[in-house]
């Protein structure tokens, strides 16, 4: 097989797990028991999407890709902690109400 | 010569990334309870 031709297999096959995976993952944060289930899922669904763009970004060619996901991954870190800070003071309040 | 390598190489390791983020979300979805479900988001 010629080489360009697996590699744009491979990239179409890695867009089609990486959508199932997304797709997994939603399930989760729809179903999810408690808040912080969904904090992880939602934690998951960043590193999919981060994922989604480095796999366009080798289908495209284009290099600012790179920087797209590299600010995502930043956004995605600091969601992750303001949601942990936020189950912290709900509990801590839940607490003071008891 | 060098691109055709670069092309064999990248589309496995391609592949491998995305089938860990597939394992990741479905540990996150079987998986019992929260501690278990953040172990098998780390794989991501």
């Amino acid at each position: 097989m010629a080489a360009p031709l697996l590699l744009g297999w491979a990239l179409n096959a890695a867009l089609v797990i990486l959508s199932v995976a997304l797709l997994l993952t939603v399930v989760r944060v729809i179903v999810g028991p408690t808040l912080p289930d969904r904090v992880v899922a939602l934690d998951m669904l960043v590193a999919i999407a981060i994922g989604f763009i480095a796999v366009l970004g080798i289908r495209t060619g284009q290099t600012l890709y790179a920087d797209i996901a590299i600010a995502l991954g930043l956004v995605g870190f600091l969601a992750t902690v303001a949601f942990a800070r936020f189950v912290l003071q709900r509990r801590s309040i839940e607490e003071d109400s008891e | 010569m060098i691109n055709a390598l670069q092309n064999y190489v990248a589309a496995p390791l391609v592949l491998i990334g995305s089938l860990f983020a597939l394992t990741a979300s479905i540990g996150l979805l079987r998986l019992p309870d929260l501690y278990t479900r953040m172990h098998a988001a780390s794989k991501a």
